[in-house]
């Protein structure tokens, strides 16, 4: 294999040429650049779903009222309060927007952008023009799901699962119109663009990797993003053809998830002998996997952030590789968790049952190897670590729920309540969100070159922590109350009445929660134009992309570095300081000037 | 200030423990455990239930503690040097193989419980394949949007008969019987869900699932859609009115009389 450096000997002899406007900020094929589009699009659709998220908890406690000044402007013929079409829409897209515009898009395509070819010692990934591509590919997602937004019907209304006939049938709801077809060619761009993406993260892991940065030298954030990739690589394919098979039942007449004689509101299927069945296996053969998806990379991304913040090795380096891939693995044969009651033979029930209780292994395992790296640490309470800590305590809960869940018999009784929407939500917020706001805390200097205030930072963790728990703790109450989950209005049969108290709680819990993310954003603004300066390695962390610049100049590396040691090197007693660099030469490494992460704990 | 933030999160198992126990146990939270039980069917499923909150409960809390311990112990305000540990092979088997074995024995333990609410009846054969061997149901349930329809066989036990008795979204049984029901939707997906025998069986057009169940109290209950089918999913609910088993046939001979067959 030719070495990394060759590839881009050519380049280095080029004079650098000055990109004008466009290229540089637009239509530009640098990571960072591509990372930094990624992230501030998938910020702002992180807005939309949770203003999505507000208006679903406002029909939850005060159902059918009116809503206080933004109602009368967004439903003016319902007199100002939500409609059953609009709460259908509302869950509908709040799902699809979290995950397929905000979570999949930080985790890859703003951090694995941002971090791969820096944290690999590469001037830049693969193919820099597919990776633009992929970007480029989400503005035709973006554009036709907020069409979708504004088709008849208030926007699409099958849940984010999309089931068939509910989806396939023009007549079958108000949303499944040109709405569900709109939002279909979304996913189908983001399907694509992902599949871009991950084929250019696998590569560029594979083989721009720095002399002497070995696979059991990457930090864990690699691996996570580089197991991720993969995954997506082999499941997104499946989804995408599912969704080109249910825009062609929508459009051409075939029928693949629609049964024969089905009388849909006035409107007969005719001619058609497919089953929805095969819709639910497809869509979770791909969405199980995409869970895992979805925090992957973050777990690789808090395992390097804890140790940095404990000064300490990651403990069990293999085991947390080994657990990984395992997850990975075990996570394609697990997808008929979610169809335990779907009418799937029972025997599979079983089957699925086993393996799903098993993949419980791999995850504790990783569990009690943070445990193990916090053990004997010298921790510093930064913001960023704190976020990591949450991470692992709300990941717990989650992953403990995941195996109430997965004993089919109990699941029967909590399939489609608040008891799923508790434990994915523990996973997803108190899992994924969290990791990303440690590692947007830890990653900020190096983007922006100014460190994210960290008074401000402590109290947006503590209101976001408190807030999210009281937000989402409750609703495993609401669950095996069997209060069920995706109903406009769940009041409706008299049955939950009583629990109407609670989900008013639970509101205002999320009001507040959403109100706390202000201090965030105004952070934000404020620390990337008047922040302290960051220098180049302000967490005294070891791994390559604290070698450069902050913000790292256009192709990173002045020269591409050699890699002498592993990225966990933390309070060796062979060395002097309490970090020791994976790379000795280096681009610099003079002492930069402030040393916030000792400063910080001190306060 | 390190201290502050060891508490907070020794806070997580502290109150998590006390909220589910206030809600076991009825203390300050009333009605947030399990809803009444009206079925012999509840049984193993709350006990599973039970069973698999306390495991997961003392994990949580263990976890939980240690990790809150851990963040006071090693605070760097109260530490010179970190230990520079990379690995325990011994830590690592423990810490794999009591997982996996609490995994195995749960899974191996909850398998016959599925297998009986699920399996044992073949439930699910599709509909026309064979079913000439199966028994014939007490009652069809059509559900569409947004409203439940229950068939009755009638006086000569057969479907599709003139004698057919048809109730809309009131579904009267007897009990103290075990009752076969036949599921199928005319449209979308639905769910049949009873939460208070923890019943739930999706109808996907196409199939025509099988569930059976015995209720032991006279009453009336709720039938709820589980699985979402439209803007009006919500109301898409029905009574269920359990009598005693003569009351049910008086019911059926009262509607069938009337209709004159
Ligand atoms: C310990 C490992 C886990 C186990 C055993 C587990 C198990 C399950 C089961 C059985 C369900 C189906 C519940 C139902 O619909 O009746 C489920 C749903 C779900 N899980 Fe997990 N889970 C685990 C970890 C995760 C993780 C790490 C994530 C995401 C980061 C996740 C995200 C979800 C989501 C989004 C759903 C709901 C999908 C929907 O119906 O809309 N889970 N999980
Ligand atoms: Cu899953
Ligand atoms: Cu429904």
């Amino acid at each position: 294999m030719k070495s990394a450096d060759s590839q881009f000997e050519n380049r280095e002899s080029v004079v650098p040429q000055q990109p004008g406007f466009w290229r540089h900020y637009v239509f530009s094929t640098d990571h960072k650049v591509i990372g930094l589009q990624f992230l501030f699009s998938a910020l702002i659709w992180l807005l939309m779903g949770g203003a999505l998220a507000m208006a679903i908890r406002w029909q939850m406690a005060w159902p059918w009222t009116r809503i206080p000044i933004i109602g009368s402007w967004l439903f003016q013929s319902e007199g100002g309060q939500i409609s059953p079409e609009f709460y259908t829409m509302l869950f509908t897209m709040h799902g699809t927007v979290m995950i397929f515009f905000v979570i999949i898009p930080l985790l890859l395509g703003a951090f694995g952008n941002y971090l791969i070819p820096l944290m690999i010692g590469a001037r830049d990934m693969a193919f820099p023009k597919l990776n633009m591509l992929s970007y480029w590919l989400m503005w035709p997602a973006f554009i036709s799901l907020l069409m979708a937004f504004f088709a008849p019907g208030y926007g699409p209304g099958a849940g984010w699962t999309a089931y068939p006939p509910l989806s396939t049938v023009w007549e079958a709801s108000p949303g499944s119109g040109w709405a569900q077809t709109l939002w279909l060619i979304s996913l189908l761009f983001v399907g694509v663009s992902s599949i871009l993406g991950s084929i250019n993260y696998i590569a560029t892991i594979l083989f721009l990797r720095a002399p002497g940065l070995d696979m059991l030298r990457l930090p864990m954030t690699i691996w996570g993003l580089l197991i991720t990739a993969i995954l997506q690589a082999l499941a997104l394919p499946v989804l995408t053809v599912a969704l080109v098979m249910q825009l062609m039942d929508r459009h051409l007449g075939t029928g693949f998830f629609t049964p024969d004689n089905l009388i849909i509101n006035n409107f007969e299927t005719v001619g058609t002998v497919g089953q929805p069945l095969l819709w639910q296996h497809l869509f979770w053969f791909y969405s199980h996997p995409a869970v895992y998806i979805m925090i992957l990379p973050i777990m690789g991304m808090v395992s390097d952030i804890l140790c940095c913040f404990a000064r300490k090795p990651l403990f069990g380096y293999r085991p947390m590789v080994y657990s990984m891939c395992a997850i990975a693995g075990m996570g394609f044969v697990v997808w008929g968790h979610h169809m335990f009651v779907s009418g799937m033979h029972p025997f599979m029930g079983t089957v699925f049952m086993i393996s799903t209780m098993m993949i419980a292994l791999p995850s504790s395992v990783k569990v009690f190897n943070w445990l193990a790296t916090l053990w004997g640490g010298r921790i510093h309470f930064t913001t960023s670590m704190l976020f990591s800590i949450s991470f692992i305590s709300m990941f717990i809960i989650g992953g403990l729920s995941g195996i109430v869940m997965a004993a089919n018999s109990i699941d029967e009784f909590v399939h489609d309540t608040y008891y799923i929407v508790a434990h994915f939500h523990y996973v997803l917020f108190g899992g994924t969100i969290m990791g990303v706001f440690s590692a947007l805390y830890f990653w900020f200097p190096k983007m922006f070159g100014r460190m994210l205030n960290e008074t401000a930072g402590k109290w947006h963790f503590l209101l976001t922590f408190v807030f999210l728990n009281g937000t989402f703790f409750p609703m495993h109450i609401l669950g095996w109350r069997g209060f069920p989950r995706r109903m406009a209005d769940p009041y409706f049969s008299g049955q939950f009445l009583d629990l109407l108290p609670l989900n008013r709680m639970i509101t205002w819990c999320a009001f507040a929660m959403a109100a706390a993310q202000l201090i965030f954003i105004v952070n934000f603004f404020y620390s990337m134009f008047w922040g302290q300066r960051a220098g180049k390695n302000p967490w005294h962390a070891n791994t390559l992309e604290w070698t450069v610049d902050s913000p790292p100049p256009h192709d990173n590396f002045q020269h591409i570095p050699t890699i002498t040691r592993g990225p966990y090197e933390y309070s060796n007693p062979e060395h002097d300081e309490d970090y020791w660099p994976q790379a000795d030469d280096s681009a610099g490494l003079e002492e930069s000037i402030n040393t916030p992460a000792t400063k910080a704990s001190e306060r | 200030m390190d201290r502050f933030w060891s508490l907070l999160f020794l806070a997580v198992p502290v109150l998590g423990l006390l909220i589910v126990l206030g809600a076991v146990f009825n203390v300050g939270l009333q009605n947030a455990w399990l809803p009444e039980s009206i079925g012999p069917r509840t049984e193993g499923i709350d006990y599973l239930f039970n069973l698999f909150h306390i495991i997961v409960a003392v994990v949580f809390v263990g976890t939980g503690l240690l990790l809150a311990y851990s963040l006071f112990r090693f605070r760097a305000t109260n530490r010179q040097v970190a230990s520079y540990v990379h690995k325990s092979i011994w830590l690592e088997l423990l810490w794999t193989i009591i997982p996996a074995g609490t995994l195995v024995f749960l899974a191996m333990h909850q398998l016959p419980y599925w297998q009986a609410n699920k399996e044992d009846h073949r439930a699910f054969e599709p509909a026309g394949a064979g079913s000439s061997d199966l028994e014939t149901p007490t009652v069809r349930v059509v559900a569409y949007q947004f409203g439940w329809r229950f068939i009755y066989p009638g006086l000569d036990g057969v479907f599709d008969t003139r004698d057919d008795v048809i109730s809309e979204n009131l579904l009267v049984l007897p009990s103290h019987e075990e009752i076969v029901a036949e599921l199928r939707s005319l449209d979308v997906i639905h769910s049949f869900a009873i939460n208070k025998l923890r019943l739930k069986q999706d109808i996907v057009p196409g199939l025509s699932p099988r569930i059976w169940f015995m209720i032991t109290q006279n009453g009336d209950w709720e039938i709820n859609c589980m699985e979402l089918c439209g803007w009006g999913h919500f109301r898409m609910s029905a009574r269920l009115r359990t009598v005693s088993p003569k009351d049910f046939e008086d019911w059926l001979m009262e509607i069938v009389q009337t209709r004159g067959y």
